[in-house]
């Protein structure tokens, strides 16, 4: 049986605080650990922060994942902005354009279970992440 | 907010516009009888809220002016800067005033019955008569749906400030010891009140003279990249002035995340509960802890 997608645009900065309020709801609803849920939050908030940085505007949508007797929550995060013209040095320790620690992608990579990213140069940029717990 | 695009979803082209400058024309001196069936016609369906918006006769004689206007330029059908900054301004009155979108748009509907009605008695003659109402009908309606988007904008433009508001008093910074204060963070940080949080404690600090910050953190959710660059930029600042910066109350799984995500905390101090931040500081601080002793 696979879940349904809860789905939140992302249009202000207040928006960061409204998907972190969201996916703590679902953590707690699919009994996930506090430390998965900070993780997750953390990844999330992290995401989302992204899109209002670079984007402007995006979409997130996070679902309860599905495996047997480990409670997971698969999240999309995905915008229409500039893109990430190299994704390799994004990926890297210290590589920032935002004027900030430089942590964020390869953080957030290492605080969850899956990761992914599709980025195309003026077309937009799409992260999935899974966290198991 | 894109004002081409609501052209766009009531398809609405340089033909309807014309259409209703030519309508305007011959309808336009109806303009005072106009107003006064449509005021009749609000004040027997709005009822009490009638009262409520128009209290006086001079209240109601300036929301009247304002409509007459308004209608005269939706006759002359120009979509330019001022047309759009009016109708903005209508929506943002509107929102002010706290006038329901139902009421509004209720009111918008009966406005273009009117409007049609005179058309059918004013100019019978006029060719292709149905063409031109039904224009008038979509503008009148892609207008009404502008001042709506307007209104459900300031509308949460006023919903943030209140929350704003709410997180500006939620900032209590106290002094628990001579040259010690401490602030309790809670809920979520985010840059701006990061910011606002930065801003009061230098502020107290400079006030109350403060040897030592306590900056208990247990009750934030999220310790993401944002929020460590946030307390360390404090810490930071308060050194600068001369004050000792103590994080306190990391929790296994927000400390687990920091290192995570790989934060330098640098020379940061923090601890894992509220309890050693206090030791730590009345040592700083020069107070004797001789709990029970005179």
């Amino acid at each position: 049986m696979s879940q349904r997608w809860r789905r939140l645009r992302i249009l202000s900065p207040n928006d960061v605080t409204i998907a972190i309020l969201e996916i703590r709801e679902m953590a707690k609803r699919i009994d996930m650990s506090g430390a998965a849920t900070a993780a997750l939050a953390t990844a999330v908030s992290e995401l989302v922060t992204n899109v209002t940085k670079y984007a402007d505007t995006g979409l997130i949508s996070m679902r309860p994942a599905v495996q047997i007797r480990r409670p997971g929550i698969e999240v999309i995060v995905e915008d229409r902005g500039p893109g990430i013209a190299d994704i390799e040095q994004a990926m890297k320790e210290n590589v920032s354009t935002g004027g900030t620690l430089g942590l964020g992608l390869p953080g957030t990579r290492r605080l969850v279970d899956e990761f992914d990213i599709d980025s195309e140069p003026g077309q937009g940029t799409r992260v999935r992440i899974v966290k198991w717990g | 907010m894109n004002y081409e695009e609501f052209k766009l979803l009531y398809e609405i082209s340089e033909i309807d516009y014309e259409n209703v400058r030519k309508l305007g024309v011959r309808i336009a001196p109806a303009i005072n009888d106009f107003i006064d069936r449509l005021y009749a016609y609000m004040r027997e369906a709005l009822g009490y809220e009638f009262d409520v918006h128009f209290p006086d006769e001079a209240s109601l004689a300036r929301a009247q002016s304002l409509s007459r206007r308004a209608w005269l330029e939706f006759l002359e059908a120009k979509w330019d800067d001022a047309y759009v900054k009016s109708r903005v301004r209508i929506g943002e009155v509107h929102a002010q005033l706290q006038i329901q979108p139902r009421h509004y748009l209720a009111t918008m509907n009966k406005s273009l019955e009117l409007w049609s009605h005179f058309a059918h008695t004013m100019a019978p003659d006029q060719s292709d008569l149905s063409k031109l109402i039904e224009s008038m009908w979509r503008v009148g309606q892609m207008e009404g749906a502008l001042v709506v988007d307007v209104y459900s904008q300031r509308t949460g433009e006023i919903i943030s400030q209140q929350s704003r508001a709410l997180t500006d008093m939620s900032t209590p910074i106290t002094a628990i010891w001579d040259g010690i204060l401490m602030l309790p963070v809670v809920g979520i940080v985010d840059s701006r009140r990061a910011q606002d949080i930065m801003q009061r404690m230098l502020e107290q600090i400079a006030e109350k003279r403060a040897i030592v910050f306590i900056l208990d953190i247990s009750g934030v959710a999220v310790v993401d990249t944002a929020v460590a660059n946030h307390l360390i930029r404090m810490t930071k600042a308060a050194r600068l002035m001369g004050s000792y910066t103590i994080v306190s109350g990391l929790s296994p799984s927000v400390a687990q995340t920091i290192v995570e995500l790989g934060i330098e905390v640098g020379d940061m101090k923090t601890t894992g509960n509220l309890q050693d931040a206090l030791k730590i500081a009345f040592d700083r601080a020069g107070v004797e802890q001789k709990i029970g002793a005179k």
